[in-house]
């Protein structure tokens, strides 16, 4: 076997080995594909596509209460995913501002990094209160769809309304007085600090619809639950 | 029906309705529709995921392991025809012939 095709064959075996149980059925159906393709470099170039795989969203759809369990599943694995995730971030950013708050050179600096690690606390108290609850095992079906319902709803607020937009607040003065001590301890960074600073607030514009978009998805499930109860 | 309506997936609608009532491969359908795996499977997985696609483990050849197969189910036919007709043909040339 070559290089080019080992490589191939590792890259699958990898995606299928982290990829939920529900993806990890597409990743075995691309690597069973690998022995159809001739060329070494197109077995490669196909086994890279199977990376996507792992960021697909896979929401299930509800034809009937039986399937409320399973979303209520995929739904609290994400929420964990982005706890986890969201609080090892939030904690780094936290304690490499936070040593600016013993070493700063000027009282700008450090009352920037000062704002910037309450603001980084405030983060992680909401990401640690909207980590998912957790239900009973024997919880009946109309239980399990209360909890779905009212974790859709957490999470729909979680992206949109007060939760949301507090988040977005609460960083941005901090990161302007941290850029703005910065300037002022070393003038000749200026353009550096401008061109951080602007990169922040892109990333904080380019929050606003992806978590608008999240919220609209989460409103959407809702809605798809109401029309089950209605339904039923 | 919340599938994206992109151009990339009436493609993959479209090579399914050429021999509709045939299983079909993953590398089949991405060299008929010149789709890269890394966009023709996250389409797939939507469309299964919808209800719209079945799959199946098939028999592999002697020797190979069993290959992933894919057809449109009987609503999925319907949808594809009707997004088809609504988009208008896209990617591959043959599907007007299909629908007609």
């Amino acid at each position: 076997m070559s290089f080019l095709r080992t490589l191939a064959v590792h890259t699958l075996s990898t995606v299928i080995r982290f990829a939920s149980p529900r993806k990890r059925v597409w990743a075995k159906a691309m690597l069973a594909e690998l022995d159809s393709i001739s060329s070494d470099w197109s077995a490669l170039v196909w086994a890279i596509g199977s990376l996507r795989v792992l960021f697909v969203r896979q929401p299930i759809r509800l034809a009937s209460l039986s399937d409320v369990p399973a979303a209520a599943k995929v739904l609290a694995d994400r929420m964990n995913q982005r706890t986890r995730g969201g609080s090892v971030a939030v904690v780094a950013l936290a304690l490499a501002f936070g040593r600016f708050l013993f070493y700063a050179p000027n009282t700008l600096l450090q009352t920037g990094s000062a704002i910037l690690v309450l603001a980084l606390v405030y983060m992680l108290f909401q990401l640690i209160t909207s980590r998912p609850r957790p239900i009973a095992p024997n919880a009946d079906l109309s239980a399990q769809a209360a909890l779905y319902r009212s974790e859709l709803m957490r999470e729909r607020d979680f992206h949109r309304g007060l939760f949301f937009w507090s988040r977005l607040a609460a960083m941005a003065p901090g990161f302007v007085l941290f850029c703005a001590g910065g300037m002022a301890a070393d003038p000749s960074t200026v353009h550096d600090q401008i061109t951080t600073l602007a990169l922040f607030f892109l990333l904080l514009l380019l929050a606003i619809p992806n978590n608008l978009r999240f919220a609209t998805r989460y409103r959407n499930q809702l809605q798809e639950l109401d029309q089950l109860d209605l339904r039923s | 029906m919340r599938i994206r309506k992109s151009p990339q997936t009436t493609t993959v609608l479209g090579a399914f309705l050429e021999a509709s009532e045939d299983w079909k491969y993953g590398y089949d359908l991405s060299r008929k529709t010149g789709l890269k795996s890394g966009t023709l499977y996250p389409i797939l997985m939507r469309l299964a995921n919808n209800g719209l696609l079945e799959t199946s483990w098939g028999t592999g050849e002697t020797g190979r392991p069993p290959r992933h197969l894919y057809k449109l189910t009987h609503h999925g036919l319907r949808y594809a025809r009707e997004q088809i007709l609504a988009q208008g043909p896209v990617g591959v040339p043959e599907f007007s012939e299909v629908i007609a």
